[in-house]
């Protein structure tokens, strides 16, 4: 998986699971301590995600929201909505 | 079912009908009224009659002129001599004439044709009360043949009509209901046929083969299979009686049992359920004779249960045949809680194991001989291909059948195994992923991320609960087609502390962001993708997984 971090916006593409959650959740960590601004997660690169990328997802909508920051999810790919609306968390989050 | 000789009877009657009642009443009071308008009409044209003398007869009692009058020759009617056996001349127009009417007439003696003409001998009497005969020509005869073959025309075109209007008005409407019903059935019936065979497992090459083909559109007989992780469950029965109640049946019973084996139970209670739910509410009834049996694919061995079924036959690696041992039992429906008796038997690779129900074996010619078991041995015997065994047995019962008609289901599933075994990995030096990446390797999909969220959640959860540091995970991956499905199936063993992730609280889909806990949604997930079941056994966590492809 590749993780772009680029003006606000954390771009993810390829596969979020077992083997590259930690880096993406060294990412979230980065952004809730440094930077709880208005984020955009672009998803339009990211073909597959398992619970532990959708943990990681609510952990950053959890903990902008905490810091009066949010996050917007853009360009969500069919197979991941799948997983989306499969757990609920298209009613979470703020999708473009 | 309709059948077609009832509309033939019903056609046939309407018209035949008017015709035989007209004809059978018609034809005696059309001659009683021809004979009777001629001697009217004759007379009371002609008020004397032609003979007799009653100077001959006189003497003669009524009976003795009757048998005289028997015996007489007639001539021709023009010159009319009546002669009796000795040559006597008895009546004719040179006789004195004896004048009577109507009122003379007694009744007709006989009724005779001379050289083409009808003429009737009439009995009369005299004012004197002396019985004497006439013989009245019926020279209206042709008239009267006339009018008759005229009065039989429009007696026929009566009936026609009659005939026309009962089919067009009563009978057209019944027939076409029964037609239309007819054909609505067997439409249905086709239907029907096309369900119950498309529910039916389909062949998986080159493990089972099957085959079910029922002696009406749908059939009584069954068979099922199924995979749960590295068991193989199967079973095959026979639904008393045939046609559609048992097809019925018969699709319930393939159910439940599909349905218990789905949950991976031991086999005896698959069928103590099974028994139990039919002897409930059988009220028809209808029993079922099953074979049923559950294979371990790592060890090949079979634990199987004999309800009153005729007992397989296992042909082992060597090609010889031999009856499989059977506690006979009881067929189900008919007790429950009977206590069925469960055997078990240690296969081996490349064994087959043939089911079939008594349709094959008592399959008969039309001299009503049945096949019998013993051909059936003798044709498994160094059978060499697996997969052609059901097709030669299939032609043999063809050739041994002939004309006469298929009078039961026949059905057969011949399964031949080799063992899988499961794949070991650890949980040290094996990365979750690669072991996903692995079990989908095994289940040739790959590229199927559906799956691959369901397995990546499933071996996450392993890892991180069964063990506090390392240990071991065994995977076994089978994949078959089930009604044109790709299903794949497997079976996650660790030897970790018994848990059971299903029990886990399911996550609440509804709450907010704040109220939503991270996390506990992987199992959930894996759950909305596959079936799962679990059992602890022998000290070991088995996590089943079934997954229908897309």
């Amino acid at each position: 998986m590749q993780i772009s971090v680029n003006d606000h916006v954390i771009a993810l593409s390829g596969m979020l699971d077992t083997n590259s959650a930690p880096e993406f959740e060294q990412t979230v960590q980065q952004v809730l301590e440094n930077d709880p601004a208005h984020w955009v997660l672009d998803l339009s690169d990211l073909n597959y995600t398992s619970s532990q990328g959708l943990r990681l997802f609510l952990t950053l909508q959890k903990g902008l929201t905490a810091k009066n920051a949010s996050l917007t999810l853009r360009g969500i790919q069919p197979t991941v909505m799948e997983v989306f609306k499969m757990t609920g968390f298209t009613t979470l989050f703020t999708i473009e | 079912m309709f059948d077609n000789s009832i509309a033939r009877k019903k056609i046939v009657l309407t018209f035949i009908g008017p015709f035989l009642i007209v004809f059978v009443i018609g034809l005696p009071i059309l001659y009683q009224m021809f004979v009777t308008t001629q001697i009217r009409y004759y007379a009371s044209e002609n008020l004397h009659g032609l003979s007799t003398f009653r100077d001959y007869t006189k003497q003669m009692s009524r009976s003795s002129l009757d048998s005289l009058m028997q015996t007489v020759k007639f001539t021709t009617y023009e010159q009319l001599t009546i002669t009796d056996p000795q040559g006597h001349i008895v009546a004719g127009d040179s006789m004195p004439q004896f004048d009577y009417d109507i009122s003379h007439y007694d009744g007709i003696l006989s009724t005779r044709i001379v050289n083409g003409s009808l003429y009737t001998v009439i009995h009369v009497h005299d004012e004197d009360g002396y019985a004497h005969w006439d013989v009245v020509p019926h020279f209206k005869c042709f008239e009267v043949i006339y009018r008759g073959m005229l009065f039989f025309l429009l007696a026929g075109l009566l009936c026609i009509i009659v005939s026309l209007l009962i089919y067009r008005f009563h009978l057209l409407p019944q027939l076409n209901t029964l037609i239309s019903g007819d054909a609505r059935m067997k439409t249905e019936l086709n239907i029907a046929h096309g369900v119950q065979q498309a529910m039916l497992p389909h062949d998986f090459e080159p493990t089972i083969n099957s085959v079910l083909i029922p002696a009406r559109e749908v059939g009584g007989d069954l068979y099922e299979y199924i995979w749960v992780g590295q068991r193989l469950y199967f079973c095959i029965g026979d639904v008393s009686d045939k046609g559609v109640p048992s097809a019925m049946a018969m699709a319930i019973i393939r159910s439940l049992f599909h349905q218990t084996a789905e949950l991976g139970i031991p086999l005896d209670e698959i069928i103590r359920q099974v028994n139990h739910t039919m002897s409930e509410n059988n009220t028809n009834t209808l029993f079922c004779s099953l074979f049923a049996g559950c294979v371990r694919m790592d060890t090949l061995k079979m634990e199987y249960i004999n309800c009153g079924h005729c007992p397989p036959i296992l042909v082992d690696n060597n090609g010889l045949p031999h009856l499989l041992e059977v506690v006979p039992n009881i067929v189900l429906g008919v007790a429950d809680n009977f206590d069925f008796q469960k055997q078990v038997v240690q296969l081996h690779t490349d064994d087959t194991l043939l089911l079939y129900t008594d349709g094959v074996t008592e399959a008969m010619n039309s001299r009503r001989e049945q096949f019998g078991t013993e051909r059936l041995l003798e044709i498994t015997a160094h059978h060499a291909a697996h997969s052609a065994l059901i097709d030669d047995i299939l032609s043999q019962l063809d050739g041994h059948r002939g004309e006469a008609e298929q009078n039961d289901d026949i059905t057969m599933v011949a399964i031949q195994l080799h063992a899988i075994p499961p794949m070991h990995y650890d949980t040290i030096s094996n990365r979750t992923i690669d072991i996903v990446d692995d079990v989908l390797k095994q289940a040739d999909r790959t590229d199927d991320l559906r799956l691959r969220l369901a397995v990546e959640e499933v071996v996450n959860n392993i890892v991180s609960y069964a063990y506090e540091e390392d240990g071991v995970l065994d995977v076994f991956v089978h994949q078959y087609a089930f009604s044109n499905q790709h299903v794949v199936t497997m079976e996650y063993v660790d030897k970790g502390a018994p848990f059971n992730p299903l029990q886990k609280e399911q996550p609440d889909l509804t709450s907010g962001v704040g109220q939503r806990p991270i996390g506990g949604m992987g199992i959930y997930l894996a759950r909305q993708i596959t079936n799962l079941n679990y059992r602890y056994e022998n000290g070991e966590n088995h996590l089943c997984m079934t997954y229908f492809a897309k």
